[in-house]
């Protein structure tokens, strides 16, 4: 069939070339993301409560929710946990899948039960209901706009118009906007005096308000996934026509300005805000549609920005934060910067070995061609690019190169043997019986190591959860271009030959040629000595597994562990908490002073700084330094001048938008059970005050996290409500729901246009002493003549009490964990079992009642599930090679000798890994698997050979000689390509460097290792199993050790 | 050898001084706090006369104006039989008492009804404070107690006050007893406000919310006792904005930590920097 191909080379050329431009196509047309899925689907429902209070929705209708909530787990969407919020104004529902739940599934699936629960849900409720997708892995676009000499408002009415519209027109983006944390709205600030005076309650307004202004929307339409709501607003011309809303109150009439002040401002709940460089900014930021090209979005967004920044008010400046096909764009960059590596590194060592630009020069080509006819497959399987798919690209940009390179190196040796015995070669059917002969020979065993290789990655491919979700992708796209690797070898590689043969001089020698000559001949004679050895097989197996046994039972469990590295950045990252933050304004003046500590800590080597508030007691600074070498030493500066206490907290690290969103690395995690929810939160409690008090870990959260800040729950006397209504008074719960809501925050009664712009409506309390609960309690409530304060009602009541819930298999629970300092979390698993056993011993203590238990749990759950699926897909793999190779070679022994290169590879990656302070992380698990499919190859080529040469007659020394002989060239140009090519990774050169670096050091040492001992453990074997007594007694009385056939040491033409 | 000693004496010392935390301390100290109760306060005439119809009428004059001064005998209103057919003579309804015309709650020519309100008389200048006051707080009042009142829709604060009466029932359907205030100065009747009555000062330790470790339910404060933490179970009161009221568990005099780096527990040794906001130096 191959002389058939090699015979039409047009033919083949043109398809070829069909399929390369088909390959680019689907290449160019790939969705692009920044991520794969590296993290469970997770998806939010929030449920606003309207009049209702928090107490009153969640006994109504909280656990009937929770249970349809959980009645969506089941074999297909298993349903990990349910988180339950119910916070001042709304309930929130967090729902996490297990790993493998297809992400619209897992959407879908909660849209269910939306539509069941807003049957059962007052309309105004039903209505509101949303449904949200978290998306951790899409990436998202960020950039701040600021002024000097305009305030937030004035630049965000200047430029909001100028980029609105076509923001929203950006294909990609689910959403796009320009965010101001200033937000503007209409307060009515309703005064309880005056409302008491007429007897009208927060209720009564909200309807009068949201009637009157006629708003109303229209139908509600899916677009995606997310449904729009058309709405038309009613307009104000000023807050006059607010003030001028009544209603009748008898024969009276009663305008909004007789109950309530009326002003257009600065929404001061609204905590948000963002600084760059000190001035506070807008926001512009983007997501992305689920499957869309974040690359494509971001890339529209910069050119929206670009093109009317011209119209920006003068002085407006603009910084982008956070923009995804930069990472994208450096990817790919690198992707092409290994594959004309690779390239350039297989045309290197050729010419070294082989010589002749002309005879290697079209490498440059071929190599590339796999890559681009792997994006077909690519597309045909549904995959996008993202950076983890990027990254098997171009790790299979060097191992691409081996299959070509063995084919070319032996139509070169043909070629020689050809010209050594006069054989002409000019003739397109001379020199296609010279290709076909050379391919045939080693067709085989370049199609088995091929196989070989690509089965070790199989398993991968079809591993689950973090493993999966992180080297998934990496997998397939290695196996996909690397499968296409051998179409290339066996197909265009001899036919591109066959046409530059005629071209080829005679007289062409390589630079190797003397130096390989020389390794050969000591080689041969080492190699003859130890074939000698009494013994020499209990050596050669009994050494290698020794040591590979040793490494792996005593260096391997001592190196550092990780799930995967993080990227190199420029970004710093710090966290700054606050306890003793009072308010908002407090928190912002806060983080100014630590803006400007840092700064000046930092000096020069800080380019600007982005300081974002999240709320009263929380915020986080960003400082994008000049140069990423500066990284460390700054982080280093900061850490030591900013140190935790009681009240703050900080936490420095480093950021790059490329880092693979992964689950949180924790090192303690214990839940708490129990049937009594407070019982259960002072269990958990207890044991967190026990991990501090004992200094086990530098920061300990419970999950549902509480505050130290108590909340405040009125409860109603019993009785208080019927004695309201013999009063003749109107009044529910709802209403003391809303008067407590009210206290805290303002509520939201829709949106108006108002100046131009869609301006929310919020109603709040004018007098800010009912903040505090003993003033509180004084709220005046009409009840017919008299007045009475609510606290004749009920009892507010101070208590620490958690408002989340987290259900794990429809059990509450509560969650504990503790994470240790950067620089002593290296010993962090030993510490966990010092830790646990003391929490052991002081369990009395801790529990808190006799239903409650505490259980450990593996706080690297999902890394240790990943490093498991990783160790059997290893071993599934290895069997899988056994059985491949076995059905070839028809020998277990032979398998054997050729499997013995697996511990070999083992003992050098493990070795180096702990040389060289690294990390075993999936890639370096990843780079072990991937080494043992390369090692085989070599001892693949030598076993082959050697059958061959025993057909002919051979045996003994000499057949093991003469094997080498033919061998060592390949197995040192496949080898040194292979580690060359990943040479850059073992250094962690480039964007992503540290990630990968694992896996080159892997590769790379490894097979260093293993090439070396390979040259003489699976020689010695094969000589022990094909071994005769009468040829080692004959070649010892001869004196001659064959060095193999002169005719074959002369390479090039 | 002795000095030898001595070095490895100082060394561990001084190790493990290093070791301890730097702390704040305060001294609990009883102060007296101002001690108010708040409620609603509805201001109310002592002259509060509602004429009403005694019968089917139609409204023909009003014979007074919105806040004229009336006397006992004062006509007010003038009304007749509804019937245009008889011939009764027109009637007019008289100020019951002196005071102040309030509202007039019937235009001319409305056809009344038997007990509609016609017109309501008062006398803003003879005015006190009605307060409805929680059964749970009836025994702290006293006749005489000082108040303060605050009508935030005039822009008026501070108005001098006392309480003047004490009901003697509960009203059983809101659970509350009346008070009247007496009031320094006239305001208008029908005004609603905040009253804040003055009790007495009561006496109690406070401490700063951030000073106190909570676990689960319990609450404790960090004492110094025998040159180590001993952290103390106490039982919280009221809050005072920032400040909360120690009921139970410490004693006054006794040191405790406010201000450290880092999460006590029983039994540390600690290195105090600063006591009651002085700085120190003294190791424990």
């Amino acid at each position: 069939m191959l002389i058939k191909l090699f015979s039409q080379p047009k033919r083949v050329f043109a398809i070829l070339g069909l399929l390369a431009m088909l390959g680019v196509y689907c290449g160019l047309t790939l969705p692009i993301s920044m991520y794969p899925a590296s993290s469970r689907p997770t998806v939010q429902m929030w449920i606003p409560y309207a009049n209702l209070s928090a107490e009153t929705f969640q006994q109504q209708y909280g656990s009937i929710i929770e249970g349809r909530i959980n009645r969506v787990s089941n074999e297909e969407t298993k349903v990990d946990t349910i988180k339950a919020e119910y916070r001042d104004s709304n309930a929130y529902f967090t729902i996490t899948f297990n790993w493998g739940v297809p992400f619209d599934r897992a959407l879908k699936e909660i849209e269910t039960v939306k539509a069941s629960v807003s049957g059962m849900l007052p309309k105004e409720i039903a209505d509101n209901i949303g449904v949200w997708q978290q998306n951790r892995n899409s990436g998202f676009f960020a950039a701040s706009l600021y002024s000097d000499n305009l305030s937030l408002k004035e630049l965000y009415d200047k430029v909001n118009p100028l980029l609105r519209h076509h923001l929203e027109k950006v294909e990609d983006a689910e959403t796009a906007l320009l965010w101001s944390p200033e937000m503007y709205i209409l307060d009515i600030r309703l005064l309880p005096d005056k409302l008491a005076q007429y007897g009208l309650l927060p209720r009564h307004v909200r309807s009068m308000v949201q009637e009157s202004l006629n708003s109303f929307s229209g139908a509600k339409v899916n677009f995606g996934t997310s449904p729009q709501q058309f709405i038309i607003e009613a307009e104000l011309a000023d807050e006059k026509d607010l003030e001028q809303l009544s209603f009748r109150l008898g024969d009276k009439r009663v305008f909004l300005k007789d109950i309530a002040e009326i002003q257009y401002g600065k929404d001061v709940n609204r905590d948000r805000s963002f600084k760059t460089d000190g001035l506070s900014s807008l926001i512009l930021f983007a997501s992305p549609k689920s499957g869309a090209n974040v690359k494509k979005m971001s890339e529209d967004i910069m050119n929206i920005i670009q093109e009317k920044s011209v119209s920006f008010p003068k002085g407006t400046q603009f910084r982008i934060i956070v923009d995804p096909a930069e990472a994208i764009n450096k990817s790919v960059a690198n992707l092409i910067k290994d594959v004309f590596l690779a390239a350039a590194m297989a045309v290197l060592v050729l010419f070294i070995f082989i010589g002749g630009i002309k005879n290697i020069g079209t490498a440059v080509v071929e190599i590339p061609l796999s890559m681009i006819l792997s994006f077909i497959v690519m597309k045909q399987t549904g995959m996008n690019i993202n950076l983890i798919s990027l990254g098997g690209l171009a790790l299979a940009a060097g191992m691409n190169v081996d299959a070509s390179i063995v084919i070319m190196e032996n139509i070169f040796r043909h070629r020689q043997i050809w010209a050594k015995a006069g054989k002409a070669c000019h003739s397109f059917s001379q020199r296609l019986e010279l290709v076909s002969s050379a391919v045939r020979e080693v067709a085989f065993p370049v199609i088995l190591s091929i196989t070989t290789t690509l089965i070790v990655f199989i398993p991968m491919a079809l591993t689950s959860d973090l493993t999966n979700a992180i080297l998934g992708d990496l997998a397939r796209a290695v196996i996909y271009s690397h499968a296409i690797s051998a179409l290339v070898a066996l197909v265009v590689v001899p036919i591109v030959r066959i046409l530059v043969l005629k071209y080829y001089s005679n007289d062409t020698s390589a630079l190797m040629d003397k130096p390989l000559e020389s390794l050969k001949n000591g080689y041969e004679k080492i190699l003859l000595k130890m074939i000698k050895i009494k013994g020499i097989k209990l050596y050669a197996i009994g050494i290698p597994l020794i040591l590979a046994f040793s490494v792996t039972m005593i260096l391997a469990p001592n190196l550092p562990k990780e799930v995967i590295g993080k990227p190199g950045s420029d970004w710093i990252y710090m966290y700054v908490g606050a306890q003793d933050s009072s308010s908002g304004r407090h928190m912002e003046n806060i983080l100014q002073e630590n803006e400007s500590k840092a700064r000046e800590l930092l000096g020069d080597r800080v380019d600007y700084t982005w300081v974002q508030k999240y709320n009263k007691t929380g915020g986080e600074m960003m400082l994008k330094l000049f140069h990423r070498d500066d990284m460390e030493e700054a982080k280093q500066i900061l850490k030591d001048n900013f140190p935790n206490s009681r009240d703050r907290y900080f936490s420095v690290d480093s950021w790059n938008p490329a880092e693979l969103p992964l689950p949180k690395e924790w090192h303690f995690k214990a839940t708490v059970k129990g049937t009594d929810e407070t019982e259960i939160y002072n269990t958990a409690s207890k044991l967190r005050v026990f991990l501090k008090e004992n200094d086990f870990y530098e920061r300990t959260q419970l999950d549902p996290g509480s505050s130290s800040v108590y909340s405040y729950y009125f409860i109603p006397y019993k009785g208080a409500l019927a004695g309201l209504k013999k009063a003749g008074a109107d009044f529910s719960f709802g209403d003391f729901a809303d008067i407590s809501r009210l206290t805290s925050e303002p509520i939201e009664l829709g949106n108006v246009r108002y100046k131009n712009t869609s301006t929310p409506i919020k109603l709040s309390l004018k007098d800010r002493r009912y903040n505090s609960p003993d003033q509180l309690e004084s709220y005046p409530i009409r009840v017919g003549e008299k007045v009475v304060p609510i606290k004749a009602l009920g009892q507010f009541k101070h208590i620490k009490k958690p408002t989340s819930i987290l259900y794990k298999d429809q059990n509450q629970i509560i969650q504990v964990h503790g994470t240790m300092a950067d620089d002593k979390k290296r010993g962090w698993e030993s510490h966990l079992t010092q830790v646990e056993a003391e929490v052991r011993e002081h369990l009395d203590e801790i529990i808190t009642s006799p239903e409650n238990t505490i259980e450990f749990e593996w706080p690297q759950e999902e890394l240790k599930e990943a490093l498991v699926q990783l160790k059997t897909s290893l071993l599934l793999s290895l069997a899988l090679i056994f059985f491949i190779l076995w059905m070839q070679f028809q020998s277990v022994k032979q398998v054997g000798i050729i499997m013995m290169t697996v511990p070999l590879g083992l003992i050098g990656v493990i070795l180096a890994l702990t040389v060289f302070n690294s990390y075993l992380s999936l890639n370096s698990a990843l780079g072990i698997i991937l080494l043992n499919g390369i090692t085989v190859n070599n001892s693949i080529l030598l076993t082959d050979v050697v059958n061959s040469l025993k057909a002919g007659g051979l045996r003994g020394s000499d057949l093991i000689i003469t094997a080498v002989n033919k061998r060592i060239r390949p197995i040192l140009i496949t080898s040194l390509t292979t580690m060359l090519g990943m040479f850059p990774m073992a250094l962690g050169l480039g964007d992503g460097g540290k990630i990968l670096q694992p896996l080159g050091i892997a590769v790379t040492c490894g097979l260093l290792f293993a090439t070396t001992l390979t040259l003489f453990v699976v020689p010695l074997l094969l000589y022990e199993a094909e071994q005769r007594p009468v040829d080692v007694e004959s070649a010892n009385r001869s004196g001659v050790s064959k060095l193999g056939d002169e005719s074959e040491q002369v390479w090039l033409n | 050898m002795k000095s030898v000693l001595m070095f490895l004496l100082f060394a561990s010392f001084a190790t493990q001084a290093a070791e301890s935390p730097k702390v704040s301390i305060e001294t609990a100290k009883i102060e007296s706090v101002d001690n108010s109760l708040n409620y609603p306060v509805q201001i109310r005439s002592f002259v509060d006369a509602q004429i009403k119809a005694d019968a089917d009428l139609i409204v023909m004059k009003h014979l007074v104006r919105l806040g004229q001064r009336v006397e006992k005998g004062d006509p007010i209103l003038e009304l007749r039989h509804p019937d245009l057919n008889t011939s009764y003579k027109n009637r007019v309804f008289r100020a019951p008492m002196p005071g102040v015309v309030a509202g007039i709650h019937a235009p001319v020519g409305n056809s009344v009804t038997n007990g509609t309100l016609l017109v309501s008389i008062n006398d803003p200048k003879k005015v006190y404070g009605q307060v409805e006051i929680p059964v749970a707080d009836f025994k702290k009042m006293k006749i005489g107690l000082p108040a303060k009142l605050k009508f935030d829709q005039f822009g008026v604060n501070g108005i001098e006050a006392t309480v003047a009466g004490i009901g003697a029932m509960v009203d059983s359907k809101l659970g509350t007893v009346p008070i009247e205030l007496n009031l320094s100065e006239s305001v208008l009747p029908g005004s609603i406000g905040m009253a804040s009555i003055s009790l007495k000062k009561e006496d109690m330790i406070l401490v700063d919310e951030k000073v106190l470790y909570f676990s689960g339910d319990d609450v404790f404060l960090a004492v110094i006792e025998a040159e180590s933490v001993k952290k103390k179970k106490i039982e919280l009161g009221r809050r005072f904005k920032n400040r909360i009221e120690i009921k139970t568990g410490v004693a006054e005099g006794e040191i405790f930590v406010s201000d450290s780096p880092k999460f006590l527990r029983d039994g540390q040794k600690v290195q105090i920097v600063k006591k009651d906001g002085k700085s120190v130096d003294k190791t424990l």
